[in-house]
């Protein structure tokens, strides 16, 4: 063939491309004209495709195996096989009659699983939750001790004296708690506490504990008015029960002097009399009880054998059942007292 | 009375689909039936494994019957298969490539041979390697050169030479413009004519001019 005339036309990739498209079948019926009318009238687009014919003619040699004899055989086989393992939704039997079944958006598996995802995330968040508001209720609570540490010591500054005692030690009988006993008078010891607050030396909602969930905070009251907390559940803790043996001279600085409630008296301050009465205050789940030193400090203590020569700050020595109208006999027996 | 007529599965593949998806199975066999052969041969060019190419002719047919419902009824249907199957080849030879760790690919070079230009290689058109070789040889060359073509080229060869599909239907086939297609599939043939004068060279043909 004329190479030379050839390559004169077909120097265009465009139009090389187009007959190949051409010589294959490959174009559209206006794409096959545009080649004949490109080619002109003469042998010269026979001439090409003779050549191309035979630069392709290796390429039919590269034979393929035929298809298996039973192909369609075998993918419909394999579609039927889909077909058992992924029903299609439509052609459910349910869909079909016209049934819109509410079937269960999770199956048991996925609650189960959610079931234990749940409990994992209660098991780590909740019990740190709680050790977080315990910890938050000791830290408010010693605060409030501090409070009535630095108030106490302003008491002292401003008086000269100590926070005097109240009328139960001076009253032969008079009780420091509500009694079964008819006819008992009843001098509470916040009496004595309550000056820190009648002298706006302590807010009076330092006096409640958070660990004390059903003690409520003292009402808006004229403070002046007042000789006591108006509800004993305003206070949450006891303080140092005074006689004349512990008189200003006998205070050491470690000595308690206020600490959490005692566990002598229930929620509603009145004694407990079945037999039963916990070591530690009530205040902190029974783990302890914050208490307040004469020289300001506050511990937090797991008993409470924290008085002077461990001795047990809600216990009088020697006494096991508790009628109220029990009295410190020594002056390092450490003795609080709501 | 009176019988419904029977449906005659002979018409366009897209409505053959359509009857499927209307819940006319045999329609689907027919699709199966018409172009099952067709995609083997495909298929089988492509990846050179007849077992693994009726694998993929399988797992082609099944992914068309599971996403008929989202096929667009507008659109033809055989480009869409010969997607599928093509992926599905692409992902074969992937996973031997991946399994036996060596490269399908290199002898042809790279996109460089899309440059060669077919009409360089027809001053041969007096080489009759046929006559001086023997033709199982022939055969073998022409194995080695196809199968050492980059899969892009191999591929659109297969498709536009081997298949005869029209230009457009393979631009829509491997998403690619229809420029694209036609400077490829003469990238492919000069590219192959290049290779296969070498090829005979290398085997000594004294006979192949340069």
């Amino acid at each position: 063939m004329d190479d030379k005339s050839m390559n004169e036309q077909t120097d265009d990739p465009q139009q090389q491309a187009d007959l190949l498209g051409y010589h294959l079948g490959l174009l559209d019926e206006d794409e096959a004209k545009a080649v004949e009318h490109a080619w002109g009238q003469g042998d010269s687009l026979i001439q090409a495709r003779a050549a191309l014919s035979r630069m392709l003619r290796p390429l039919d040699r590269d034979d393929v195996p035929e298809p298996p004899a039973n192909l369609v055989q075998n993918i419909l086989a394999r579609v039927a096989d889909t077909q058992k393992t992924l029903p299609l939704r439509p052609l459910s039997p349910a869909v079909e009659e016209g049934v819109t079944r509410g079937g269960p958006f999770f199956s048991m598996r996925d609650l189960l699983s959610l079931a234990a995802v749940i409990a994992i995330f209660v098991g780590i968040f909740v019990p740190g939750y709680r050790t977080a508001r315990t910890n938050s209720q000791n830290a408010i609570c010693a605060n409030n001790l501090r409070e009535v540490g630095a108030g106490l010591a302003g008491y002292n500054e401003q008086f000269g004296f100590p926070v005097p005692a109240t009328g139960s030690v001076f009253s032969q009988g008079a009780s420091w708690a509500p009694t079964d006993q008819p006819g008992t008078p009843v001098y509470r010891n916040s009496q004595n506490t309550f000056k820190l607050v009648r002298f706006n030396l302590v807010p009076a909602r330092a006096f409640n504990c958070p660990g004390r969930e059903s003690d409520k905070p003292m009402s808006l009251v004229d403070y002046q008015q007042q000789d006591d907390f108006p509800d004993p559940l305003n206070n949450s803790y006891s303080s140092q029960l005074l006689t004349p043996q512990t008189n200003r001279d006998s205070f050491v600085p470690h000595a308690p002097t206020f600490s959490d409630l005692t566990p002598l008296l229930n929620d509603q301050r009145r004694l407990n009399t079945d037999g039963t009465v916990p070591q530690n205050s009530t205040s902190h789940r029974g783990v302890g009880q914050n208490v307040l030193t004469r020289d300001g400090h506050v511990i937090f203590s797991k008993t409470p054998l924290v008085g002077i020569d461990n001795d047990d700050i809600y216990r009088v020595i020697g006494v096991h059942k508790y009628t109220g109208t029990e009295r410190p006999q020594l002056r390092s027996d450490a003795f609080l007292v709501p | 009375m009176h019988r419904p007529e029977p449906a005659t599965h002979d018409g366009p593949d897209e409505r053959l689909l359509e009857g499927f998806l209307s819940g006319d199975h045999e329609a689907f066999e027919a699709l199966v039936q018409r172009h099952s052969r067709d995609l083997f041969v495909f298929v089988s060019r492509f990846i050179r494994n007849p077992a693994a190419a009726e694998d993929v002719v399988q797992d082609a047919f099944v992914q068309v019957y599971q996403s008929a419902g989202g096929f667009d009824l507008s659109r033809r249907f055989r480009p869409w298969l010969y997607t599928i199957a093509a992926n599905k080849a692409r992902d074969q030879l992937r996973e031997r490539v991946r399994k036996r760790e060596v490269s399908i690919s290199g002898a042809a070079g790279g996109d460089s041979s899309e440059e060669v230009s077919y009409l360089d290689f027809l001053s041969d058109d007096d080489t009759r390697p046929g006559d001086a070789i023997e033709a199982e040889e022939e055969r073998e060359i022409v194995r080695e050169v196809v199968a050492g073509m980059p899969e892009h080229l191999r591929e659109i060869l297969v498709l536009g030479y081997y298949q005869r599909l029209p230009y457009k239907e393979i631009a829509e086939i491997l998403a690619i413009p229809l420029g694209t297609v036609k400077s490829r599939l003469h990238a492919a043939v000069g590219g192959f004519a290049e290779a296969y004068k070498k090829a005979l060279k290398a085997r000594g043909r004294a006979d192949v001019e340069g």
